[in-house]
């Protein structure tokens, strides 16, 4: 199994700040929330993180890497673990693009030194100042070198789509390092980020957990598919993660059919958005939403758009809403499983995934 | 024929601290109740996924209407750690969902032991 999304927490800050310059590091020391990080306006009501998971003296799970490797890898049965950062993912709105800069940096290679060295099982996440181009090329390119990181890592929460011209450089240079592109929903509405939904801010978390991570998601899709992107990158791949999926096949027929009746906008289409999709585009399974005994319904509407080859395993470790490897994998239909599992992952990520590592 | 089990001393059960048992072949669990400090028992196993719901919570069960009003109400509920599914801590049953329901079992207190009918 391959587990495309486990995300590791800061819970020192000081663990991060030694990779950063001394003379910056109490600008991070003294902001309102972590380490300069933008925040949300509510919070989950009962607990971020699964309530079974060992917790270091800070109160939370998934800080320590030994520990995620024995949870999340061991008990999870996962031959590869893909760490994707967590309240980190929002460096890329900070209203302070240098130090968005320097944290970038330092979480990366705090990644690079205190995680991929515990276990060859662990790859990661290159997460980059996004409101700042050059900024991030240049964090790509000085941690591409290191084999282990396999993606960028892109908030769902931004200033524009990501098909926006003004990103073409990250994903220029993600594709020729062989890097994918991941972008995760969350951090919507916050820092330099646009509110999550068309209609304003959601007042409650479970309105933002239902639609709002999900509209972010939909938005870059949209957003990638409609520009060329993949036209412009031939070699791009991107995974969408936790932004659901039950919505993509109503997304995609509507995609298409004002594709015929539009393209003049857009004439670089030259083929059914939803088709383009099909190579360039997987989607974390995470949550993958639960259908009230309508399962069959969901896999013949996923089918339809390109599943199960579409479709990566990811549980989401360590927070409440996971979906736990066996669990997901008994509701899948058989077929599906060693695809969706293991295989498909395989095939998006590459030889990054299989090299082998000196500890 | 459902029998009485002695599962643990009374005192080794906590808040936060459960007493698990199995019992042919089901792991039971007996949490107490940090409101009422009542026992209750509770088959381990969260129907929705399978976690291990007595890694969860006993909590007193919120309630409202429209326009911001909360209240708690004379009602204790097993959470469960993974997903936060709630079940009636006296019938089992999902108060959202009556589809899922966990089994709960008689549980009573002699010479300081802890006796669970399953």
């Amino acid at each position: 199994m391959i587990d495309c999304d486990i995300h590791v927490q800061i819970t020192h800050q000081e663990e991060i700040l030694k990779f950063i310059d001394a003379p910056e590091r109490d600008w991070y020391r003294n902001q309102a929330y972590m380490l300069g990080l933008p925040a949300y306006p509510w919070s989950n009501p009962s607990n971020w993180f699964r309530g079974d998971l060992a917790v270091d003296e800070s109160g939370m799970p998934g800080g320590n890497a030994q520990v995620v490797a024995t949870e999340a890898l061991d008990g999870q049965g996962a031959d590869i673990g893909i760490l994707t950062a967590d309240d980190a993912l929002s460096v890329g709105l900070m209203e302070n693009t240098y130090r968005a800069a320097a944290l970038a940096r330092a979480h990366n290679d705090w990644q690079s030194e205190d995680w991929f060295p515990h276990d060859d099982r662990f790859r990661g996440s290159i997460i980059v100042p996004s409101q700042d181009t050059v900024a991030a090329v240049a964090e790509i390119e000085r941690c591409a070198g290191d084999r282990r990181f396999v993606q960028v890592l892109l908030a769902g929460g931004s200033e524009r789509p990501y098909g926006d011209p003004r990103y073409l450089p990250i994903l220029e240079a993600a594709a020729a390092n062989g890097l994918a592109v991941a972008i995760h929903s969350g951090m919507e509405g916050m820092g330099l980020a646009h509110q999550p939904t068309g209609a304003g801010a959601p007042t409650f978390y479970i309105e933002w957990h239902t639609i709002g991570s999900a509209c972010s998601i939909m938005a870059h899709l949209m957003s990638l598919l409609t520009h060329g992107t993949f036209r412009r990158v031939p070699d791009l791949k991107v995974l969408l993660i936790e932004g659901g999926i039950a919505w993509l096949p109503g997304m995609l027929w509507r995609n298409d059919t004002n594709w015929r009746g539009l393209r003049d906008d857009t004439p670089w289409l030259d083929e059914p958005p939803s088709e383009t999709m099909k190579r360039h585009i997987r989607f974390a399974t995470q949550p993958l939403e639960h259908t009230d005994g309508n399962d069959e319904l969901l896999w013949q509407m996923l089918a339809a758009v390109g599943a199960p080859d579409i479709l990566c395993y990811s549980s989401d470790y360590p927070h409440w809403d996971g979906d736990e490897p066996k669990w997901l994998a008994n509701r899948l239909p058989e077929a599906w499983r060693q695809g969706v599992m293991h295989d498909n992952a395989v095939a998006f990520y590459g030889s990054r995934l299989d090299l082998p590592v000196a500890r | 024929m459902s029998e009485w089990h002695d599962i643990a001393a009374e005192a080794d059960v906590a808040p936060g601290a459960p007493a698990i048992a199995r019992i042919e072949g089901r792991e039971i669990g007996v949490m107490r109740d940090p409101r009422t400090n009542e026992l209750v028992a509770i088959r381990n196993r969260c129907p929705h996924s399978g976690a291990k719901l007595c890694l969860g919570t006993v909590e007193q069960r919120i309630e409202g209407e429209p326009g911001g009003h909360y209240h708690l109400v004379d009602r204790t509920v097993v959470v469960c750690p993974w997903h936060g599914w709630e079940f009636d801590a006296t019938t089992g049953v999902c108060p959202e969902d009556a589809n899922f329901r966990v089994a709960v079992y008689p549980v009573r207190v002699e010479n300081g032991r802890v006796l669970v009918q399953a």
